[in-house]
């Protein structure tokens, strides 16, 4: 039976609620309540592993939460039958990260095998659909015969992108759209992506690790964090906003993501707490520096402090007090915030 | 109360989770079979794929399923020679060799042969669509990816295995008629009447009945191994050997107990000539 939603949620197209997905005994995801309203386009980056095509294939019914909800168009997806999941499954379009192109058919039958399935096309709807969308990604109809094997990259993604548009989508669902494509290629993708948006009003979610895309594309970006490098009480999502706020955000672990800044190195604390910090961290033989986590020590020696083995990221504290500082392994170094 | 050491009482953990790991993935066997049967007869699949399966299980096991079944005719002619020989009964040969290809040899070989040539190709195929989010696609694209993709696999393995073991049978009996004929020189006039008065319609009717079942194993056992491949290499190299050895099992396993099946069965029509196997 499909509840009514809550009032909150009716001006939201998709809209997730508590969702958490574990596989085995690891969490991917934890607490991730967001909603997206209709004709935005959300880009959700972060490092990988930190379940970001896992959101995606929640969206579409692909997986099932462990924990919460997700709605689309007010009807939660777990509650739906087979037939009415499939058909809420058809209002989406989704390009895979690989294109996950049938290797067994040619570019005509990848692109018209939604249509087929349908059973309410002819073939000459179904043969003018599928050139026309082709078209739209710039494909000539040379392209129809070949197979999947004799694609370029950049061709396979606008094959799969024609054939997540051939049923008109209400919401375009992209995972990595211009990874492993030379920047040319992927500037295309990505005009690709607005102009699918202009062509027609739909949703977007995109994932991706492109910031080129996050800028060219994005009305909102959500940032999520890998669980394996956070408290248990932390947030997974780390940021929320626009492009702009992107720009302005002052947490360290959106910074160095956005700006690609994979410099490892211990960075220098600002203000009182360097001070602070400094005497701590020269005092090496003196007080220890604790983390907030009960079971993980942070040694400190030659004025930097370490993370034990396996750990990538820990909340610290002065022994003496003061502000909370975020270390972050990079290779084998770490910096704090 | 007894104890047990703390090395005990892991491996005692151990095999209790293997036990609860195999019990689930057989009831999720159970449950993909279920469907997989379900859609056979829901809606038929589309004349392109099921085309394509036909052509890959029939057309193309024909060749391997020629020689199988030859040589095992002509091995069984050789074996059975030197045994028969010592008591004079090589006229005997066509019966005894005849009734073990056709009842026995036949379809389990057969069914064998498509497992490895058949099987493992289907898991691993179907390991790399799931691998590369092929099956994932399938669904986004409003297509039950069981319909498409195992529908035409199952149906062309229950359709065509009957087939090709008559194929086998055939070859089988021609191998050890060669052997026994041509090269151990054994009367052909009584080779072919005694063959006739042992091997009946039931024999043959016996071996094509387990075919069927042999066929439908092969192909839910490695379409389902197929659909839950671990990602990576690893994972569909992995997925189509563990088709091809649980399909193997399950035709052990098949074959004994629809022995046991047809053998009451004869015995409950025929009480008369019964011929129990226990």
């Amino acid at each position: 039976m499909v509840r009514n939603p809550p009032a909150a949620t009716r001006d939201r197209l998709i809209h997730l609620d508590g969702v958490g997905v574990q596989f085995g005994l690891n969490p991917v995801l934890r607490d991730i309540s967001l909603g997206i309203g209709p004709g935005q386009t959300v880009v959700v980056i972060g490092e990988s592993g930190c379940g970001k095509t896992v959101l995606l294939k929640l969206l579409i019914g692909l997986l099932r939460p462990t924990t919460g909800t997700v709605r689309f168009d007010g009807k939660v997806l777990t509650e739906l039958g087979e037939r009415e999941l499939t058909r809420q499954r058809l209002r989406f379009g989704f390009l895979f990260q690989g294109a996950a192109l049938f290797d067994s058919l040619n570019v005509f039958d990848n692109v018209s095998l939604g249509l087929r399935e349908q059973r309410r096309f002819s073939e000459t709807e179904i043969r003018d659909r599928v050139r026309q969308r082709l078209q739209e990604v710039g494909l000539p109809a040379s392209v129809e015969p070949k197979m999947p094997a004799e694609l370029s990259g950049g061709m396979k993604k606008r094959v799969g992108l024609a054939r997540a548009l051939a049923l008109d989508p209400e919401v375009m669902l992209y995972d990595e759209p211009t990874t492993g494509l030379d920047p040319i290629m992927s500037d295309v993708i990505n005009e690709l992506i607005l102009q699918t948006r202009q062509r027609r009003p739909m949703t977007c979610v995109v994932v991706t690790h492109d910031m080129k895309t996050v800028r060219k594309v994005a009305d909102r970006v959500i940032m999520f964090y890998p669980l394996v490098q956070l408290q248990p009480d932390d947030r997974q999502i780390l940021f929320d906003g626009t492009p702009d706020e992107l720009d302005q955000c002052t947490d360290l672990r959106v910074k160095l993501f956005f700006e690609g800044n994979a410099r490892a190195m211990l960075i220098s604390l600002g203000g009182s707490s360097a001070r602070e910090a400094h005497h701590g961290l020269a005092r090496s033989g003196g007080p220890r520096w604790r983390s907030t986590h009960p079971t993980l020590e942070v040694s400190c020696e030659r004025q930097r402090l370490t993370l034990p083995d396996r750990h990538l990221c820990a909340d610290v504290a002065h022994p003496d007090g003061g502000p909370r500082h975020h270390l972050q392994r990079r290779a084998d170094t770490v910096h704090a915030e | 109360m007894a104890t047990f050491s703390a090395e005990t009482r892991q491996t005692i953990q151990n095999l209790g989770d293997r036990a609860a790991s195999a019990i689930a993935v057989l009831g999720d066997w159970s449950i993909f079979s279920g469907h997989a049967v379900a859609w056979s007869f829901r809606r038929r699949p589309s004349k392109r794929t099921l085309q394509a399966s036909l052509y890959f299980v029939g057309v193309r096991s024909v060749a391997v399923i020629i020689v199988t079944g030859l040589f095992i005719g002509m091995v069984m002619g050789v074996e059975m020679y030197s045994q028969f020989s010592r008591l004079g009964l090589t006229t005997r040969l066509g019966s005894i060799i005849n009734v073990s290809v056709i009842k026995e040899l036949g379809p389990v070989l057969a069914a064998t042969m498509i497992a490895g040539r058949v099987g493992s190709a289907m898991a691993a195929e179907l390991a790399t669509m799931r691998v590369t989010e092929q099956i994932d696609a399938l669904s986004c694209l409003g297509a039950n990816p069981i319909h498409y993709l195992v529908v035409p696999r199952l149906l062309a393995c229950v359709l065509l295995i009957p087939l090709l073991t008559i194929i086998a049978d055939f070859t089988g009996v021609m191998g050890g008629a060669l052997i026994s004929i041509k090269v151990y020189h054994v009367e052909s006039y009584y080779y072919w009447v005694h063959s006739r008065d042992y091997v009946g319609l039931w024999d043959i009717g016996n071996g094509l009945f387990k075919s069927l079942f042999f066929g439908a194993a092969i192909a839910l056992i490695s379409c389902h191994r197929g659909f839950n491949s671990r990602a990576g290499a690893e994972g569909v190299g992995r997925a189509a050997t563990e088709a091809f050895v649980a399909s193997f099992i399950a035709i052990l396993v098949l074959d004994f107990f629809l022995a046991m099946f047809l053998d009451g069965l004869y015995a409950q029509l025929w009480p008369s000539s019964a011929r129990r196997l226990v």
